[in-house]
């Protein structure tokens, strides 16, 4: 059988003609040529989205000074409030930020430099103070952070009622706290001064205060006058200037008298004139209320800004602005931080505000919390899109190997 | 010998074998001369590869591509209920009855059947090329013949009686 059906297949095989197509060769070398260059792509392709999700996932956040933390610690993006124990050991390392706590009524809350957590701080002989007598008393910050995070000076003492219902400050020394070591030290208060309206930090190391002075005339206003204390020595000198003075001491902001929104922010200069610096009118219609914080370098002042609504950041916020000793070109208004807690003590450790690099994208601050969480590259949780690249990289070369039998 | 000469030496030696196969595995003229050349691009592309044993390769690529492209065409395949019928009693010759029943085979039984009694490969190499089982080979040369019986009773003596 075998035998007579092969004789029959090849006799039919035989009626096929064969005329060779002389395209095949080059047909097959251009279709070879073309795989080649596709899975060269497929390649790079799948490298590249390898590589992007690897480098999305260990890309490290966006930070503020030197585009990282740097060991000094960096000004926080949004200033936390405390939600742990109150720390009775000072030695917390460098601070960012010092305020009193609004909330529960004049509770010290240290920001860490280096982890951006806010830590409720027993300092001791803090002035407990109502809501009112801070309010009524002071006109600045009396919680002060050195400019390099490091110490803190306020006025230790105590409220007193003398009168039923009106609550005096009794201030016996200023109180140095090493925030490093935790060591505090006494300082006395200069000769015929009692308790200050502000407490800040020169840049040379000094502690400033702004005490009342005598009242000259009865019925009007007392003089602010203006001192420095050597927190090494205890020596202490009056400043010609009030308010945060400029290193350099060539200009400073005063502190203001009352809460009440300016369209302009007054300076004072070594030389007399007292200049205004005007606040962005389209940033603030209204004005707003403006409290020196310190001088990030001899010609920007830091300062917290309390607009009222309808402003562009509405409430509480820090900014950079020029001051207004400088050329007009060389002006700049920055929002420095939007989330800032409603207080009436804010002290920042300016020295952690980058230089201005004068384009617009700097980042100024470091979001401690995005620091926390896992990378999420373009919002998307870092397991899922691990996930998604590998989904989106199979079916890449699954649409390369369809097109590749299909068109080569 | 530069490569593009060592593949025409061979397209110009083996191509009308590879043709006659084709055809038989086709059953059509042109399908088997555009099956020859499909599988004679491919070996030009992968030809560094395979120019110590080319035909193997091309063969090979011909019973595969045969198969694949029946999948495709498959739908317009004649309708099963015919597919049995007598082959009509009209053609003159053995050789044309048996052409016309080959076409009726399907392309995995008429592979099997170019491979075991026209190529005359055994079992184990028609299931090495085709990539299936001994098994898988004897039992579609088997159903293969048997179709053969049934759409063409005249070509008894040509594939033997039913066993």
């Amino acid at each position: 059988m075998s035998t007579d059906l092969r004789e029959e297949l090849d006799a039919l095989a035989r009626t096929q003609t064969f005329s060779p197509d002389p395209s095949a060769w080059d047909r097959g070398r251009r279709a070879r040529r073309r795989t080649r260059a596709a899975a060269g792509l497929a390649a790079v392709a799948v490298v590249a989205v390898v590589a992007g999700a690897g480098a999305l996932a260990v890309r490290p956040a966006d930070v503020g000074p030197a585009g990282d933390v740097v060991p000094a610690g960096a000004i926080p993006s949004r200033i936390g409030e405390p939600d742990g124990p109150m720390v009775s050991d000072l030695a917390i390392g460098r601070a960012s930020v010092a305020y009193v706590d609004d909330v529960h009524l004049g509770q010290p809350v240290l920001v860490s430099a280096t982890t951006g957590e806010a830590l409720r701080v027993d300092l001791p002989d803090f002035p407990e103070l109502d809501a009112e007598a801070m309010d009524g008393w002071f006109h600045g910050p009396w919680l002060a952070l050195s400019p390099d995070g490091r110490r803190l000076a306020y006025p230790a003492g105590s409220s007193v009622e003398r009168v039923r219902g009106v609550t005096t400050i009794s201030t016996g020394w200023y109180r140095v706290v090493d925030l490093v070591t935790g060591e505090t030290s006494l300082l006395d208060l200069p000769t015929g001064t009692g308790t200050p309206r502000a407490v800040s930090w020169t840049s040379d190391g000094e502690i400033a205060v702004d005490v009342y002075g005598r009242v000259t005339e009865p019925g009007e206003a007392p003089d602010i006058e203006s001192w420095t204390i050597d927190p090494a020595t205890g020596d202490s000198s009056t400043s010609a200037l009030t308010g945060v003075t400029a290193p350099g001491g060539g200009v400073s902001a005063p502190f203001p008298a009352d809460e009440v929104a300016v369209r302009a922010v007054p300076f004072e200069t070594a030389s007399g004139t007292d200049p205004l610096r005007r606040l962005p009118a389209d940033l603030y219609p209204d004005g707003a209320t403006v409290t020196p914080v310190g001088w990030a370098d001899d010609s920007l002042l830091v300062a917290e800004v309390d607009a009222p609504a309808g402003s562009y950041v509405e409430g509480p916020h820090l900014v950079l602005m020029t001051s207004p000793d400088r050329p007009g070109s060389e002006w700049t208004y920055r929002i420095l931080v939007r989330g800032v807690p409603d207080t009436a003590s804010l002290s920042v450790a300016v020295d952690l505000v980058p230089d201005l690099d004068g384009t617009s994208p700097q980042v100024l601050t470091h979001d401690f919390d995005a620091a926390d969480r896992p990378p999420a590259p373009f919002g998307i949780e870092l397991s899922l899109f691990i996930g998604l690249g590998v989904a989106a990289s199979i079916a890449v070369l699954m649409a390369l190997r369809w097109l590749w039998r299909r068109f080569l | 010998m530069s490569d593009r000469s060592a593949f025409d030496e061979f397209v110009h030696a083996r191509g009308p074998a590879l043709a006659r196969t084709a055809y038989l595995l086709t059953g059509d003229h042109h399908l088997a001369e555009d099956l020859v050349q499909a599988a004679l691009v491919q070996a030009a592309r992968h030809w560094e590869r395979i120019e110590t044993s080319p035909e193997a390769y091309v063969r090979r690529t011909m019973y595969h591509q045969n198969i694949s492209w029946w999948r495709r065409r498959r739908f317009a395949e004649s309708p099963l209920g015919s597919y049995d019928a007598p082959v009509a009693a009209a053609d003159p010759t053995v050789r044309l009855t048996l052409e016309q029943a080959l076409r009726r085979l399907t392309p995995r039984q008429r592979t099997v059947l170019v491979l075991r009694y026209f190529e005359d490969l055994t079992e184990v190499q028609t299931a090495a090329t085709l990539g299936i089982s001994s098994g898988a080979v004897k039992s579609m040369s088997r159903q293969a013949l048997q179709r053969l019986r049934v759409l063409a009773p005249e070509l008894a003596d040509l594939v033997g009686a039913d066993t």
